[in-house]
């Protein structure tokens, strides 16, 4: 079930208010019902792989937490571990290892026998397992308790709101306030305003503007052999647009829906493209992700506590990983690296950059600098979304390589950019929702508060004004319906 | 407490405004009727007076393009609507009749049975299919229209269902008649002045076939054609089914033989027009815009013999003059209208042009004259002058308006600019002593220089029916 539906709109008001209603007692069973009906809307099947992921996660810190030695804890852990990692193995990463292995192993004249593994990555798979694992490990670092109530444990897994893209929340977060449920003070206006505010501006961001920019991306990647440098880079920065208007859409109608419930996601997002630095991007984006990473991987790699050489080796196995939590093929493995590299070149060029600031006596207090440094940081960013959009590696090759090579500004004056699938009124509507994201950024930057709490401080007719606006343009210029085929999240295939 | 109902009060209220916001962003979505090559009337029908209409012809692209209504109103005085649609297939039209019948009760229902030939959502366009189903107004009928007409397609009918998924794609054609309703209503006849159309590429052309051996119709077809039988014997209404005037293939004419075996068995009037060839006079190519089509004219002779045949027949009455009938006088003007503007586009001789205008009614007519508008071929001057322009204006030159009895003049001394407002357009003049430009709302509407350009503006229709130069280097032969 996608929060752009008919099938959500009857779904999420049908469950909040009967969640509004119902004793308090049983408002988790509640909860979890609807959120298995959720998840199960889109294969029912699937539903007994989350099922099975919670009752061994919840076991196993049932476990952890009754054993009193330390390597009888960490076996358990490591069999928590084992059986976890081996579902998202199986699911998500089978078919790639098998296909690597046998074209390795044909060098040395082994033939594998050729699988044809027809295997449905089950939507959301990464988030849940990740989110689960997470609560395993902070069991076993003992910095909760364990859950004692199955079903509530099971719900803290299984939540709908961010069920299938996340944030992926920490329990010591989201768990304590599903422990929390009976006592919780349901009815409060301010939240449920700014949850339905958080919703609508999700939802406009996802379906005005990323399902539109959509459609250009898609036609300059499909045929981006045939394109030269202004539609290439038009193509990239669009799918910068694309996939933060997208995910963070998500993000946003998640953490919205939740909080319209009374219950508060961590921030997943936090103007990433103001980022000064490709590790103050991390810093921005995919924030519950790179907060996973830093404390269930980098950290206990040893971080940066080992050395110059361990950090840098840590930071590249960190994103490796986390390449590959974004998907099973090459691309997604060096787009990873990319970030890696960016990073550690970055932390070995700093102290020249400085030296080099000084010398030529740059004002690195001035808006210019800051300015340079944001737009430095998109170039890097935006060049490794290259290789995370592209089909493969060898097509992120090619368009990059035509990108610096083919110049032809002259397809800025022409017209050409208009026939990228979005004509003169399309990229009017893009260029409108651009710059409400852009300035809704802004205001998160300057004043440190979202879109949904600036318009709470507003008068109610500018606040509705807003509301009806972006409601009627959800309604009237949304990508849905005919001619539609840009329906998922993008993240949800992670 | 107070908090809370107040913030209660909020919300409802919030609720009611949206409410408001969405309903008449709705009507502005909504699907609109359409002229041109995709007729549908729905809108008109909804704004009829309940109880007017005796006749009603239901059927696809080749029941209003043959059938003219208002030629039944000008002829006998008979009040009939068509609610033909691109593409409407026997469900559409079983369901025509059902939403028809909540506010009339005609006396007649024609039916044009081209459409046992059509299976519901599979066949024709997308277009089609929109016309058919969300054209009807959110009901339960309409909703058992969608339900039969998408059959198993889930996706198509959540789609036309909930509507939006498709009107809301019309942001990108609203037009000024989605906000206000803007010229006349017209009730379903696609008055097309294209002539030859080539058919003889289909089948034998326009020709019956001889062998009468009856093909059967699909059977879900043959289903629904029996249904809409029994609505209408339930309702007490005559059916009267025709096949129009096309190049049918024999295959076709010999599946229609079978509809007209089951129209016999249940004692329904049955015209066949490829048949009926000599007794309408419809001729091929003259008559027809394409091969399963008619023009203008093939369409005034078809409609001429339907309505002698329903008059004599079907004991109508004659409601011209009655009070709650004007719409079919709306739509006869709009007719007769649209015929005079062609006559007038297509008039390429000075005299009898400048003739016609003189005889225009509730037309506002601009004459603008540019460069050395006279010379010695012919006396322009005695010819214009017959629309009420002052002789000794028209030789010193300059622009008019003439409504009416009334004529404005605007003479071309120095900069000059001049703007006379109707309801939807502006009609410009403006120049200075070297040049002259005419617009109609932003558009320049001058083609050359030297000579007179007159601008037609009918009040009725809304529109700009002419835009013509005449052009001293001509001889001042009409150029539109």
């Amino acid at each position: 079930m996608l929060f752009n539906s008919i099938h959500f709109l009857i779904f999420f008001p049908l469950v909040v208010l009967l969640y509004f209603i119902i004793p308090g007692k049983v408002r988790y069973i509640w909860l979890l019902i609807s959120s298995y009906y959720f998840y199960m809307s889109w294969n029912a099947k699937y539903a007994l792989l989350l099922l099975a992921s919670t009752l061994i996660t919840w076991g196993c810190g049932l476990l952890i937490d009754r054993f009193q030695k330390k390597n009888l804890r960490r076996l358990v852990l490591i069999l928590g571990l084992i059986s976890n990692f081996s579902f998202l193995f199986y699911f998500k990463y089978f078919n790639f290892f098998w296909g690597n292995l046998s074209k390795v192993l044909q060098k040395i004249h082994i033939t594998l026998p050729v699988q044809s593994f027809n295997i449905l990555l089950p939507v959301g798979i990464s988030f849940f397992i990740f989110q689960a694992v997470g609560y395993m490990i902070d069991v076993y670092r003992k910095t909760i308790k364990p859950e004692k109530n199955l079903l509530r444990y099971a719900l803290f897994v299984s939540f709908f709101p961010q069920l299938v893209a996340g944030p992926i929340e920490r329990s010591g977060n989201l768990l304590k306030q599903m422990q929390e449920i009976e006592t919780k003070k349901l009815w409060n206006y301010d939240n449920i305003v700014n949850g339905f505010i958080m919703m609508i501006w999700g939802l406009f961001i996802k379906m005005v503007v990323a399902d539109r920019v959509a459609i250009l991306v898609d036609t300059v990647f499909g045929y981006y052999f045939q394109f030269g440098t202004i539609s290439l880079a038009a193509g990239a920065i669009g799918f910068a647009l694309q996939i933060y208007g997208d995910f963070m859409g998500y993000s946003t109608i998640a953490i919205g829906a939740a909080k319209v419930m009374g219950f508060e996601l961590m921030e997943n997002f936090n103007t990433p493209y103001f980022a000064t630095s490709v590790s103050d991007f991390w810093h921005r984006w995919h924030i519950s992700l790179s907060t996973w990473f830093r404390d269930y991987v980098y950290i206990p790699l040893g971080g940066n506590r080992c050395g110059k050489f361990r950090k840098y080796l840590n930071l590249m196995i960190t994103f490796l990983v986390s390449g590959l939590w974004h998907g099973a093929a090459w691309n997604y493995v060096v787009w990873g690296m990319l970030h890696g590299i960016f990073q550690v070149v970055g932390d070995l060029t700093k102290n020249i950059r400085n030296k080099l600031y000084k010398i030529t006596n740059t004002k690195t207090e001035s808006f210019s600098f800051l300015l340079g440094k944001i737009l430095g940081t998109f170039f890097w960013v935006d060049l490794a979304w290259i290789f995370f959009r592209a089909g493969s590696l060898k097509v992120a090759l090619e368009y990059c390589f035509r990108l610096f090579t083919k110049w032809d500004p002259w397809s800025l004056f022409n017209g050409q950019l208009y026939t990228l699938g979005l004509d003169r009124q399309e990229f009017f509507i893009l260029a409108i929702g651009a710059i409400l994201i852009f300035l809704a950024d802004l205001i998160r930057y300057n004043k440190k508060e979202s879109v949904a709490v600036f318009l709470t401080k507003q008068c109610l007719w500018f606040r509705w004004l807003v509301l009806f606006a972006l409601i009627g343009a959800i309604i009237v210029y949304g990508i849905y319906g005919i001619q539609f085929d840009s329906t998922q999240f993008i993240y949800f295939q992670f | 407490m107070k908090k809370t109902l107040k913030n209660l009060i909020t919300i409802a209220l919030f609720c009611l405004v949206g409410l408001l916001l969405y309903l008449r962003l709705y009507h502005v979505f909504s699907w609109k009727d359409t002229s041109d090559n995709y007729n549908s009337t729905l809108n008109t029908f909804y704004q009829m007076e309940p109880d007017t209409a005796d006749v009603l012809f239901l059927g696809s692209s080749h029941c209003y393009c043959t059938i003219d209504v208002s030629n039944l109103w000008r002829e006998h005085g008979i009040s009939a609507l068509s609610l033909s649609i691109s593409g409407q297939d026997l469900v559409s039209s079983y369901y025509c009749i059902e939403e028809t019948l909540k506010t009339q009760h005609p006396k007649v229902v024609c039916l044009e049975v081209f459409c046992t030939k059509i299976h519901g959502y599979e066949a024709g366009s997308e277009g089609n299919l929109y016309r058919n189903t969300i054209g009807l107004r959110p009901s339960i009928t309409s909703y058992r229209a969608i339900r039969d007409i998408a059959e198993d397609n889930k996706e198509l009918k959540g789609q036309l269902l909930s509507r939006w998924p498709i009107i809301h794609t019309r942001y990108r054609e609203l037009e000024e008649k989605d906000f206000i309703q803007n010229g006349p209503r017209y009730m379903g006849f696609q008055c097309d002045f294209r002539q030859d159309g080539d058919i003889s590429w289909r089948g034998n052309g326009y020709q019956y076939c001889p062998d009468e051996t009856p093909i059967a119709i699909e059977p879900t077809e043959e289903e629904w054609l029996r249904k809409i039988i029994s609505l209408c014997k339930e309702n007490d209404i005559e059916l009267c089914m025709f096949v129009a005037p096309y190049a049918a293939y024999d295959k076709e004419q010999q599946q229609f033989r079978y509809v007209e075996n089951i129209a016999s068995e249940n004692n329904v009037a049955f015209l066949d027009f490829i048949r009926l060839k000599n007794e309408t006079g419809v001729e091929d190519p003259h008559d027809f815009i394409d091969w399963g089509h008619l023009n203008y004219w093939g369409a005034q002779k078809v409609s001429s013999y339907f309505g002698d045949y329903l008059y004599a027949n079907y004991q109508l009455k004659d409601h011209r003059g009655e009070k709650g009938y004007e719409i079919w006088d709306e739509n006869a003007q709009k007719i007769d209208r649209e015929k005079t503007a062609y006559e007038l586009k297509t008039n390429a001789n000075p005299v009898t042009y400048i003739k016609s205008l003189t005889q225009l009614d509730d037309c506002a007519i601009l004459v603008s004259t540019v460069g050395t508008f006279q010379n010695d071929d012919i006396d322009i001057s005695s010819i214009i002058t017959s629309l009420g322009i002052p002789a000794e204006q028209f030789a010193f030159g300059g622009s008019w308006l003439i409504d009416g009895n009334t004529v404005d003049y605007e003479p071309h001394t120095g900069d000059y600019s001049r703007h006379w407002s109707y309801r939807n357009k502006t009609l410009s003049v403006m120049g200075t002593p070297d040049s002259n430009y005419v617009y109609v709302n932003h558009e320049s509407r001058v083609l050359k220089e030297n000579g007179i350009v007159i601008l037609v503006y009918d009040k009725f229709l809304q529109e700009v029916v002419d835009c013509s130069e005449l052009s001293t280097d001509d001889s001042f032969m009409v150029l539109h």
